[in-house]
């Protein structure tokens, strides 16, 4: 899986997170001493004797996946009643992996909190906790760009000249973003070209009546030469393999496999055109694999 | 050694046992995940230890242990008898995506929290952010580009979202208030068609605070379709040939009209 931003923000920013940092508020005096090394060991050995004595006898993971909407539920057992449901905000879930999923028992667990903490009165609501669905407003900023990306494409065969290649992901109802009918778009979630798996390369076939760069993909020869150039000055070449047409609904997923053997997918439409739609019913898709 | 060779082989015998139907259904992962910071441990179970010297941070892959019920699971502290946690028969679940974290409850006591992940498939073009407060501290509102994403968080709660690939800058702070922002802003990676899992652990009082995450991946979805033309090639070369004929047509006829015209006259 390629991450659509650089590894390097990625290591960085991760360990910055969500340390739910808690609060300034005062927490119980329980807590394992982190302290000094060699005091650690043994001020960890008296607080971890004292958790064992409260420790309870039985932890049934299966009774979580029941219902974590009703804490008593399941088989789950525990000394102290902490189930504590892990709610999922997000709405889009199946209800098979909505609320059955995080289910959370806590053993030896006390849901008390400090006196003095006076920003959370969790008491008695501690397991009934439910986390609201993430608000509008909780999207993501577009992300950066990098790494080598494809930036040309060359396919003499039909008459594909030095067009643009520009990263694309997709449309808000989660269609393939294609670019103007001059350019060809690169699926950026999916592979690079050249790496494992399968790199989408996708154009019009025409566009407001303007041909686009793949206006001739579907008369392609197998055999023929797709010279793809990348932002770091390199190129590779990828040989046509087979030009296969699909109705739109049964284009294969594996056209955008993240992994196996490295190849191109070469995508445009073709079949029959319906004008009330202004669309085609099929996709052309060549595949390509790299020249040595 | 010898010890834990032989517990190892109790239960791949009892993970043989049990697991056979279970993999039927195909899927399994279990993760461990040590989340107690300054504390190395051995895990015990069957009356063995399992995995010595077991550190803050490190993962252990249950998986071959599907389906299989671990008797007197303890937790002690590494090299010697001292148990941190005695979590009794743990019945590992046949199938499906966990992880089990050893971590501190809000008072600082140390527990054992199982999560089911959520492994649904990501829309086209959208990854996943998960956050599990594991860490001794209370409760926090978590903000997600400056508006709070989730809400009155406590110590073994945590929640889920899917979000456009991209970056996300997030702030965690005091439920109900605004500030202080105890961590951040920083900014969280959303990558497509994965998940990234955040685990708060340590303890505030301590000030050992941190976060430990895992990821998830190959949960994307292609996009729904790729749609590359709006306008018919065919037709369009029929229009600019009937264009064309039309001219030439025109053409032809006035060549022959205009002289019969003219002849008319003459």
């Amino acid at each position: 899986m390629k991450p659509s931003t650089p590894a390097s923000l990625a290591g960085r920013t991760l360990w910055l997170i969500m340390a739910l940092a808690m609060i300034a508020a005062g927490c119980a005096s329980a807590s394992t001493s982190i302290g000094e090394p060699d005091a650690a060991v043994a001020t960890a050995a008296a607080a971890l004797e004292d958790a064992a004595e409260a420790a309870v006898e039985d932890l049934d993971i299966e009774g979580n996946a029941a219902d974590t909407g009703d804490e008593s539920s399941g088989s789950t057992t525990n000394t102290t009643p902490t189930a504590v449901p892990d709610s999922e905000p997000d709405p889009s879930h199946d209800a098979t992996d909505t609320d059955a999923a995080n289910g959370y028992t806590t053993v030896a667990a006390d849901p008390g909190m400090d006196e003095a903490t006076s920003t959370n009165e969790l008491g008695d609501e501690f397991s009934d906790t439910e986390l609201p669905p993430a608000p509008i407003g909780f999207e993501a900023l577009t992300p950066e760009p990098g790494g080598r990306q494809p930036v040309s494409m060359v396919i003499e065969d039909i008459d594909v000249v030095d067009a643009t290649i520009i990263p694309v992901g997709v449309n808000p109802d989660q269609t393939f973003e294609v670019p103007p009918a001059d350019q060809v778009g690169w699926y950026r979630f999916g592979p690079t070209p050249g790496e494992e798996g399968s790199a989408v390369l996708a154009a019009h076939i025409a566009f407001d009546g303007v041909d686009g760069v793949f206006r001739h993909l579907a008369d392609v020869a197998v055999g023929a030469v797709v010279a793809v150039g990348y932002s770091d000055g390199t190129s590779q070449r990828y040989r046509i393999d087979s030009v296969t047409d699909y109705f739109k609904e049964e284009l294969p997923p594996e056209l955008f496999a993240r992994d196996g053997s490295p190849q191109l997918a070469l995508i445009t439409c073709g079949g029959a055109f319906n004008p009330q739609l202004r669309s085609y019913e099929s996709n052309t898709v060549a595949v390509a694999t790299p020249i040595e | 050694m010898r010890r834990l060779i032989a517990a190892l082989a109790a239960l791949a015998i009892s993970a043989v046992m049990f697991a056979a139907p279970a993999q039927a259904d195909g899927h399994i992962r279990i993760h461990l995940i040590h989340g107690i910071p300054g504390v190395d441990v051995d895990v015990e179970a069957n009356g063995a230890n399992v995995f010595e010297g077991f550190s803050f941070g490190d993962t252990q892959d249950l998986s071959a242990f599907a389906g299989a019920t671990l008797e007197g699971v303890k937790v002690k502290v590494a090299g010697t008898d001292t148990v941190a946690i005695d979590a009794g028969d743990v019945a590992l679940p046949a199938d499906g995506n966990f992880t089990l974290i050893a971590h501190l409850d809000a008072d600082g006591t140390p527990t054992i929290g199982v999560f089911e992940n959520n492994e649904s498939s990501t829309a086209a073009g959208e990854g996943r952010i998960t956050v599990r407060h594991t860490a001794a501290a209370p409760a926090v509102d978590i903000l997600a580009n400056g508006a709070v994403a989730f809400e009155n968080v406590p110590n073994g709660a945590g929640g889920d979202a899917d979000l456009p690939a991209g970056t996300i800058s997030a702030e965690v702070v005091p439920t109900g208030a605004t500030e202080p922002v105890v961590i951040g802003p920083a900014d969280l990676p959303i990558t497509e068609g994965a998940n990234l899992i955040v685990y708060a652990v340590g303890s505030l009082e301590e000030g050992s605070l941190t976060v430990l995450t895992e990821s998830i991946e190959g949960l994307a979805t292609p996009p729904a379709a790729v749609n590359t033309g709006n306008s018919p090639v065919d037709a369009a070369q029929g229009v600019s040939v009937a264009a064309i004929a039309g001219i030439v047509g025109i053409a032809i006829a006035a060549a022959v009209a205009v002289p019969a015209v003219t002849r008319a006259r003459g």
